[in-house]
C-alpha cells in the first residue's frame, strides 16, 4: 500500500501507525513510541521517520528523569509539596530542596529528579512562579513549542513581552504581563500547526502583524 | 428471529441493494471531534453515527483498582435515547450495554500497551448517537481511532466488522433489517494481522459458515476497514487541526 | 483535587486581565465565541440539531411517544426535557446518573420553552387517555463553558425542525409525517457572568469557575421568559437590567443560528 505522504518540516516525508514497521535507530520525545520484537521495530503510535529517527505526532506523556515540569502546589506533607500536573502521577517537591515556603495555588517549575518504586515523582530545582496562568496543550506538541534550541519560544515571548515556562508535562505556564491573549493564541495555533512545514514563518507572521 | 413476510434477498440483491459481500455506504473516519478529550473519533457507518472520546492516562479512582504494573482501560459503551427510529429510549447502563463495554474493553486491553503507564487508568467512552445494527464493531472501530488520536501506545491496530446468514444466504455487514430478522450475526474484530479479539456468535451456522464468516470478517477488516482506519489518521494531519464534529 | 483552588488560582490571574480590559482568549466583554448551528443531524430522531459555541458543543434530539396525560390536564400534550453530560464531554464529568448540574441544565431550558408557550400542547390531544409525549434530550458531547445558551441554539433548532409524526388509531406510524411541528415562538438565551465588578457574556469554562455569579436570560419576541441565577456571589439591580437589555440585543443576532 502506498503511504501518505506527510508535509512535516521542510521535507515530505512516511507516516507510520501503530503495528507499522520502520526502519530507525532512535526515537524521539518517548523511547515508547516504538517497540522491538524478534528484531524488528514497530511503531506504537502515529509519526514520521526523519534521519533514521521516529518522531512521534502525539504521545501520551509519561514522566522521564530530567523533564522539566510546570504544576501547582494542591497540598503540603511533613516531607514536601504535592504539585498537580495534569498527569496521572503524584509529584512532591521537597520541603528541603526549598529556599522558601510554598502556598497552596502557588504555579513551579521544576525538574524530575528521579522517580520512586510506587511510581511518585520528586522534583527538584524547584522555582516559585508569579502570578499567571497554564495553558494546557498536548505533552507530544511540546518540543514545536519549545523550537530548535529554544527559537520558537523566545521568539514569541520576545514578540509579546511576556514571561512563558513550558512544562514536558504540557503545562505551559505565562505570566500575566504582556500581551497574553495574544502568547496563547501563538502557542495554540503552535498545536494545531506542529505536523505542518513552514511553521516558524506563520508564527513569525502572526505575531508581527 | 425470521420474520414472515419480509424478503431480506431478492434478485440476488440485499434488502438495501447492496451486493452479499458489500459494506455498507457512508463508512467513514474521523479524528479529533471533540476538543475536550485527550483524543476522539467519529464514525459514521450506514446509518450508525458513534463518536469515541479517551481521557487519560490518569491517576486511578477508586484508588483500590490501581494495578502496580500497568494501566487499566474504563470503557463505557451507551446509546443516545433517540438512536432508534422506533421508541424514544431509556437514558443510562442496562444490561446490554455493560455487555458491550466489557466485551469492547477486553479486546482493546490486547492492543494496547498498557504496562507503559503502570498505576494509571485509560478512559474510554463511546456513545451511539444513531444506531442502524453493528453498533459493537463499529463502536470499537471508533475506540481505536480514538486511542490513536489521544497517542496511547499500541501493539497494532485493529478494526471490527460483523457477518452473518439471511435468507440462507452469508453475507457481511448486517444493516438493521438483516440483524433483526436474518438467521445468525457474528460480530468481530481482528487486529491487522489476523488476530481475534472479539468474537460473539448467535443464531444457527454450520462448522463451514463460522470458518466462512472468520475468513471473510479478517479479509474485510484487513481490506476496508484498516484503509478507512489509515486514511482518516492521514487526513487529520494533512491541514490544520480543527476539532469538530460533524454528524 | 482541590477546585477550589483552581478557582482562586484562576481568579486572581483573570482579574489581572480584566483590569487591563483583556480576556484570556482575546475577545471583548460583550462578544459570544463562533456560533454554528446544524440541524436535521439525527434520522431517528423526529426533530435534531448539533450546536457549538467556541469549544462547548450540545446535540438535541426530539422524539415522541404515546403517553397518559396528567390527570390534572387530560387534554394537554406532554414536554419534557432531559440532559445527559456526556463523560466524554470534559474530565470533570463522571458516568452515572444526572447530578444537580445536568437537572439544573435541563429544567431551565425546559423553562424557558415552556414559558414561551413554544410548542402548542393543545395540538398533542389523541383521544381521551392519549395524548402525544415530545421527548427533547440534550447531550453534552463538549463542555467548554456557558452550557446553556448552547443548549437553548440546540432546542430551539431542533424544535423548529421537527417532523409531526402521523397517528393511527392511537399509535404513532414511525417514518411517516404529516407535516412539520407548529412552533409559536423562538427563545433564545444569553449567559452572563460577574467577576468582581466585570460582567462578561458567553464565559469560558475557566470564566464559569472563577467567576462570583452566572446569569441566563432567556427572551422571547418583547418578553424575558426565563432566568436562573448560579453561584453564591450576588448581582445588584441595575446588573440584572443591563443584562436583560444586553439578552434582547443579543437575540437579533443568535435568532440568524435558527433559520
Amino acid at each position: 500500500m502506498e503511504r501518505f505522504k506527510l508535509n512535516y518540516w521542510k521535507e515530505v516525508y512516511d507516516m507510520y501507525l501503530p503495528g507499522d514497521e520502520v526502519d530507525v535507530k532512535t526515537v524521539k520525545i518517548d523511547r515508547i513510541a516504538v517497540r522491538r520484537e524478534k528484531g524488528k521495530t514497530y511503531a506504537t503510535v502515529v509519526g514520521v521517520v526523519e534521519n533514521q529517527s521516529f518522531i512521534p505526532l502525539e504521545i501520551a506523556y509519561r514522566p522521564k528523569v530530567n523533564d522539566s515540569i510546570v504544576g501547582f502546589v494542591v497540598g503540603r506533607k511533613s516531607v514536601g509539596y504535592f504539585v498537580e500536573t495534569g498527569t496521572a502521577y503524584t509529584m512532591i517537591a521537597l520541603a528541603r530542596e526549598l529556599q522558601t515556603e510554598l502556598r497552596i495555588g502557588d504555579m513551579i517549575f521544576a525538574k524530575i529528579a528521579r522517580i520512586e518504586e510506587d511510581g511518585t515523582v520528586i522534583l527538584s530545582n524547584i522555582r516559585k512562579l508569579r502570578r499567571g496562568k497554564i495553558l494546557e496543550i498536548p505533552s507530544s506538541k511540546v518540543p514545536r513549542v519549545i523550537g530548535k534550541e529554544a527559537s520558537m519560544i523566545n521568539l514569541i515571548k520576545k514578540k509579546t513581552n511576556t514571561v512563558i515556562y513550558v512544562g514536558a508535562n504540557g503545562y505551559v505556564y505565562i505570566g500575566s504581563q504582556g500581551s497574553v491573549s495574544k502568547a496563547i493564541e501563538a502557542l495554540n495555533m503552535i498545536v494545531r500547526r506542529s505536523h505542518l512545514s513552514g511553521l516558524t514563518d506563520t508564527i513569525t507572521e502572526f505575531l508581527e502583524g | 428471529m425470521k420474520k414472515e413476510g419480509i424478503e431480506l434477498i431478492k434478485d440476488g440483491k440485499r434488502i438495501d441493494g447492496r451486493d452479499f459481500e458489500d459494506i455498507r455506504k457512508p463508512f467513514r473516519i474521523k479524528l479529533g471531534v471533540l476538543k475536550n478529550a485527550n483524543g476522539s473519533a467519529y464514525v459514521e457507518w450506514g446509518k450508525n453515527k458513534i463518536v469515541a472520546g479517551v481521557f487519560g492516562p490518569k491517576e486511578v479512582l477508586p484508588r483500590h483498582l490501581e494495578n502496580p504494573h500497568k494501566a487499566i482501560i474504563k470503557c463505557q459503551y451507551s446509546m443516545s435515547t433517540f438512536s432508534s427510529l422506533e421508541e424514544h429510549g431509556r437514558a443510562g447502563p442496562n444490561r446490554r450495554s455493560i455487555e458491550l463495554s466489557k466485551v469492547i474493553r477486553e479486546a482493546l486491553e490486547n492492543i494496547v500497551l498498557l504496562e507503559h503507564y503502570p498505576r494509571t487508568m485509560i478512559e474510554v467512552f463511546i456513545t451511539v448517537l444513531q444506531a442502524e445494527g453493528g453498533t459493537r464493531v463499529a463502536s470499537f472501530t471508533a475506540a481505536v481511532a480514538a486511542l490513536i488520536d489521544a497517542g496511547i501506545p499500541m501493539r497494532t491496530i485493529a478494526g471490527g466488522i460483523a457477518v452473518g446468514k439471511v435468507d440462507g444466504q452469508m453475507v457481511v455487514d448486517l444493516g438493521k433489517e438483516e440483524d433483526n430478522y436474518g438467521e445468525a450475526d457474528v460480530p468481530m474484530v481482528f487486529t491487522k494481522e489476523g488476530d481475534i479479539l472479539l468474537l460473539q456468535m448467535d443464531g444457527m451456522l454450520t462448522k463451514e459458515e463460522v470458518e466462512f464468516a472468520l475468513t471473510k470478517g479478517y479479509e474485510k477488516v484487513k481490506n476496508v476497514i484498516l484503509p478507512e482506519l489509515r486514511r482518516a489518521v492521514e487526513e487529520k494531519y494533512a491541514g490544520e487541526i480543527v476539532k469538530k464534529l460533524e454528524l | 483535587m482541590g477546585v477550589d483552588v483552581i478557582r482562586n488560582l484562576k481568579r486572581s490571574y483573570l482579574l489581572d486581565l480584566l483590569n487591563r480590559n483583556e480576556r484570556i482568549d482575546g475577545r471583548d466583554f460583550h462578544s459570544f465565541r463562533e456560533i454554528e448551528v446544524v440541524p436535521n443531524v439525527i434520522e431517528t430522531a423526529e426533530g435534531s440539531a448539533l450546536a457549538r459555541i467556541g469549544e462547548t458543543q450540545v446535540l438535541a434530539g426530539i422524539k415522541f411517544e404515546v403517553v397518559e396525560p396528567f390527570p390534572s390536564d387530560p387534554d394537554l400534550g406532554v414536554f419534557i426535557t432531559n440532559a445527559e453530560f456526556l463523560p466524554l464531554a470534559s474530565s470533570m464529568f463522571e458516568p452515572g446518573p444526572p447530578d444537580e448540574n445536568s437537572i439544573e441544565f435541563a429544567r431551565v431550558v425546559d423553562r424557558g420553552l415552556r414559558s414561551a408557550e413554544v410548542v402548542d400542547l393543545n395540538s398533542f390531544f389523541i383521544e381521551d387517555g392519549k395524548v402525544l409525549g415530545l421527548f427533547l434530550d440534550l447531550y453534552v458531547l463538549d463542555y467548554g463553558g456557558n452550557l446553556f445558551d448552547t443548549g437553548y441554539l440546540a432546542a430551539m433548532s431542533a424544535l423548529l425542525n421537527t417532523k409531526f409524526p402521523k397517528i393511527e388509531d392511537g399509535k404513532i406510524i414511525r417514518g411517516e409525517y404529516t407535516g412539520n411541528l407548529d412552533i409559536k415562538r423562538v427563545v433564545t438565551s444569553t449567559t452572563f457572568v460577574k467577576v468582581d465588578r466585570y460582567i462578561l457574556i458567553d464565559p469560558l469554562l475557566s470564566e464559569e469557575l472563577a467567576a462570583d455569579s452566572r446569569l441566563t436570560v432567556a427572551v422571547s419576541d418583547e418578553f424575558v421568559v426565563a432566568m436562573q441565577k448560579g453561584g453564591s456571589g450576588g448581582f445588584k439591580k441595575s446588573d440584572v437590567l443591563k443584562m436583560v437589555d444586553i439578552a434582547f440585543d443579543k437575540r437579533k443576532d443568535l435568532i440568524k443560528y435558527l433559520r
